[in-house]
């Protein structure tokens, strides 16, 4: 592809090509100052027979040929009537030599004329080069030949519901780059894939905080615009203004808590803990998702058959208020590794940090280049350079903001002027109704109601989407040292992004299955051995285009090793057993009086993967659970020992609940205390 | 009539001053020597004549080496001796030997480029006239004059406009380009600045003596000039004895 035939690299091209033009006539433009300077005294001098050094400075740069002056003047010295020390110059000069000053001098005249004309000259040829990109410009703003999709362009409502099921890279409009502000087509859209860290450094004077702010919100409007349901995650911080900055944004504190992740994070505590669940999940994605395989989340997304990951925007405005050191080092490491893992991050520093990049002048009079800057006196004494989060700085100059283009073949970036997009209030909130109605449609993976109806109701399609969870699932665990259990499928995610509710016969059926077609093994001769993949299950697990053909194609049966495990469905707490004669089996309802307890129950039992616990902490927790659960169920319950699994399983929830331990998973702090609330009437 | 008649002694016509040859094959060493023989003392010039050997005929290769190291000397040497003894410009000084020697224009541009900064001391010097030596004032105008007419031929008595003709003959551009002439009026100026400080000191211990103010002026106006041109016999000294092995040097070369 063209470099011209995208916004960035148009861009890159041009401003190379305005730079490399503009130095050219720079260069002229200087040399005739120089020249023009240096007339009136030129003239003087070689009017009077003087050539002083600067006189011949000027020859030199009017690039005069100058031998015959030289000459006559070697020849007045070595006659005793010229020196270089001007008080020694007594004689007036010979006629040859005054015919030489005379003939230099007019030849000086001609070369100042001729340089004039050169500038007007390469003036006008320089606006004529630069229109040549007339075309290419209006191709990305619009019209018959629009180069851009039309989804790509800015929107006022939301477009994204188009985008169900796979989430592919989403472009954003971050404002329009002007290129070429003395051209009113000079205009180019400034767009990135939703992957662009930005640190807007407004001083109050060229860039107002709040037009920065503003324009963060656009942005992020921008991107929720064209978001498939489910496809965005927010965490916003505003240590500086309790929140305001979030705008229309703070509605999902009530609407779409899930898209918000909560709350606008205002306090250093909670600031800490919402970037520390950030970290968590980028490092959750670079591990589970990108592991060394793929280049970025938009291609772990675009493989079939995988749960799709959001993308997510950190908003922090007014940094580095409300920021301690451990917070600002999380968003450093977040701003670092943010490019593969679909987190951008915008930053809207507090105008006191403005002088951490100052600007200086460029080639080109619009352009500007960055240079060293410090950290301001008034900033924490932990605010160094190596803290500061990584992004293209938004800097303002001239009355307005400028953003950093590197010009194609070149190392220096330039800044040039940057107009935001400043999206109405109004059309920001349908934007954001229209994403999270849609999003509340759909289950976490984005699918479409249809398609989840069409899941539901064909059986080879609801089979076929089962087996491959299963399968990849248990791929993906094959690393645990303790060893995956069917039971934790059902309460794993990987059950969950499948768009549909399984029973725990089905699953059952299916793993009875596996086993049978030799996908499946368990270690002979233990009490519950564990699924393990065949090499077959193995290579099956790994195809992206694994389908019910495949499985149809499968044939012959492997009787054997006989495998434990426990389900409980998602309706009644009921046990399933797959015995060792490979049959399933449900029983065992809860005892009347304790049906409550089993229904809180089967809700911590579904929380607790997500919370994120420790493995060991997760095993003692499921165990307590179990034992609940086992209580619950027998014909005469022990409410001693029921007691003490409840509290022994608060002990592990209350401390995420407090926030009081780190390395949970996303949301664990809401969900634990969910959980609490679950088990609050039972627990005195 | 006289028994013993004296004869009118015939008047002697003196010996002609001892010269440095100006007529030699390379017309780089006459024009040294034609200026070397208005400023070196007589007992200098015939030290040097005594050690002089007969030259043979000169390339003109040969004279744009002589005049290379005439122009390097004088932008290097002789300059940095200036700067540093009359404690001005001491950052120049101390800059001068980084720079490469001059062999072609460009080098010669590059010590240009430092020659150049120097014309800040004539703003510099311009600014301290102003503002510390009043028109009305007999004894600031004694000092000032005194100062500039020493300071003027300061150049030329110490050899270095006889250096920066004799390559000029050569290598003119060269010498414009290292701003040889610069080189001059910026010794002019710190030499100016030197006396006039040199001067003053006298200037109030005559002042304070005892007389009457014409006799004073009279005084002043014979002991300035004097008092400048004593205070710049150290580095011209210096110079001149530099100058002269230079010269012996430039002369053998073949």
């Amino acid at each position: 592809m063209e470099l011209t035939d995208n916004p960035d690299g148009l861009a890159a091209v041009v401003t190379a090509r305005n730079l490399a033009l503009h130095r050219k006539l720079g260069a002229e433009r200087h040399r005739l100052r120089q020249l023009s300077e240096a007339d009136a005294h030129v003239r003087d001098e070689l009017g009077s027979g003087v050539l002083s050094s600067e006189t011949a400075a000027a020859l030199r740069l009017a690039q005069l040929p100058t031998s015959r002056l030289s000459s006559s003047l070697q020849r007045e010295i070595q006659a005793g009537r010229w020196s270089l020390d001007d008080t020694r110059r007594t004689t007036s000069p010979s006629p040859e030599l005054s015919a030489a000053f005379s003939e230099t001098s007019a030849m000086w005249q001609q070369a100042l004329a001729t340089a004039t004309a050169a500038l007007d000259s390469s003036a006008s040829e320089t606006a004529l080069l630069l229109d040549e990109h007339e075309h290419d410009f209006t191709r990305m703003t619009g019209g018959e030949q629009q180069v851009m999709s039309s989804f790509a362009l800015p929107h006022k409502t939301y477009v994204g519901a188009a985008r169900t099921g796979k989430s592919t890279a989403v472009p954003r409009w971050l404002g329009l780059l002007e290129v070429l502000p003395e051209k009113p087509w000079g205009r180019l859209p400034w767009t990135d894939l939703s992957d662009r860290n930005l640190v807007f450094l407004p001083d109050e004077q060229n860039l107002y905080y709040w037009d920065a702010v503003s324009a963060v919100q656009s942005i992020v409007a921008d991107q929720m615009s064209r978001s498939a349901p489910n496809g965005l995650k927010i965490t916003w911080v505003d240590g500086m203004h309790q929140g305001q900055s979030a705008g229309v944004f703070l509605r999902l504190a009530e609407n779409g808590p899930r898209v918000l992740d909560g709350q606008v994070w205002t306090e250093p505590s909670s600031i800490e803990a919402a970037l520390r669940r950030v970290a968590n999940r980028v490092g959750q994605i670079q591990q589970s998702c990108l592991k060394d395989e793929l280049p970025d989340l938009d291609s772990y997304n675009d493989r079939p058959g995988v749960p799709v990951e959001a993308h997510h925007v950190v908003v922090v405005t007014g940094y580095p208020h409300g920021f301690q050191q451990a917070s600002a080092t999380l968003l450093q490491q977040i701003s670092e590794q943010s490019y593969r893992t679909g987190v951008s991050v915008l930053v809207v520093m507090h105008p006191m940090m403005a002088s951490i990049a100052p600007t200086a002048g460029s080639a080109v009079s619009y352009y500007a280049t960055m240079e060293d800057g410090a950290i301001p006196k008034s900033a924490p004494e932990w605010c160094t350079f190596s803290v500061l989060p990584r992004g293209e700085p938004v800097v303002g100059r001239a009355g307005q903001p400028h953003a950093r283009v590197f010009p194609h073949e070149e190392n220096v970036a330039v800044w040039m002027p940057y107009s935001p997009r400043n999206l109405e209030k109004a059309d920001q909130e349908a934007i954001l109704l229209g994403y999270v109605r849609a999003s509340a449609q759909l289950v976490a993976t984005g699918l479409s109601p249809r398609e989840l109806a069409v899941r539901n109701l064909d059986p080879e399609e609801r089979t076929t989407a089962l087996r491959k969870a299963m399968l990849m699932w248990l791929h993906e665990q094959s690393g645990r040292a303790d060893g995956p259990r069917w039971e934790e499928f059902l309460t794993s995610d990987a059950v969950h992004v499948t768009g549909t509710t399984f029973t725990a016969d089905e699953i059952g059926r299916q793993a009875k299955y596996f086993h049978e077609q030799g996908l499946v093994f368990g270690a002979p001769g233990s009490e519950s051995p564990m699924p393990v993949l065949t090499p077959t299950g193995e290579d099956l697990s790994m195809r992206k285009d694994v389908n019910a053909a495949d499985f149809a194609a499968l044939s012959g049966t492997r009787p054997g090793d006989t495998y434990n495990t426990i389900f409980r469905d998602s309706v009644t707490v009921s046990q399933v057993t797959v015995g060792r004669d490979n049959t399933v089996t449900q029983h065992q309802h809860a005892a009347a009086g304790f049906e409550e307890l089993a229904t809180a129950m089967r809700h911590v039992s579904e929380l607790l993967p997500r919370i994120g616990l420790s493995a060991p902490d997760a095993e003692d927790a499921a165990e307590h659970v179990s034992d609940v659960i086992a209580e619950t169920t027998a014909a005469e319950p022990d409410p001693g020992r029921i007691r003490r699994a409840l509290r022994g399983l608060r002990t592990f929830l209350q401390p995420v609940a407090d926030q009081a331990v780190s390395g949970v998973g996303e949301g664990a702090h809401e969900l634990a205390k969910e959980a609490l609330g679950h088990l609050q009437q039972f627990v005195s | 009539m006289p028994l013993f008649r004296r004869d009118q002694p015939q008047a002697a016509s003196p010996p002609p001053p001892p010269q440095l040859p100006d007529n030699t094959d390379s017309p780089f060493l006459n024009v040294l020597s034609r200026e070397l023989n208005a400023v070196l003392p007589k007992e200098k010039i015939v030290e040097i004549r005594s050690q002089l050997t007969a030259t043979r005929e000169a390339a003109p290769e040969q004279d744009r080496l002589r005049a290379f190291l005439a122009l390097d000397w004088l932008t290097h040497a002789w300059l940095g001796r200036w700067c540093a003894v009359l404690a001005r410009d001491e950052q120049f000084a101390a800059a001068l030997p980084s720079l490469p020697p001059i062999r072609d224009l460009h080098t010669a541009g590059q010590t240009g480029d430092l020659v150049h900064i120097l014309r800040h001391n004539e703003i510099t010097a311009a600014d301290h006239l102003a503002q510390n030596y009043r028109d009305d004032n007999f004894y600031d105008m004694a000092t000032v004059s005194a100062a500039r007419q020493a300071s003027s031929s300061a150049p030329a008595k110490a050899a270095g406009s006889a250096f920066a003709d004799a390559a000029a003959s050569t290598l003119l551009d060269e010498c414009l380009a290292a701003r040889a002439d610069r080189a001059l009026s910026a010794v002019r100026t710190l030499s100016f600045m030197y006396c006039l400080d040199e001067v003053w000191k006298h200037m109030t211990t005559w002042a304070a003596g005892p007389g009457s103010f014409d006799v004073k002026k009279l005084n002043i106006n014979n002991l300035a000039p004097a008092a400048a041109w004593y205070a710049l016999q150290p580095v011209t000294g210096q110079l001149l004895d530099d100058a002269a092995r230079l010269y012996l040097d430039l002369h053998r070369m073949r």
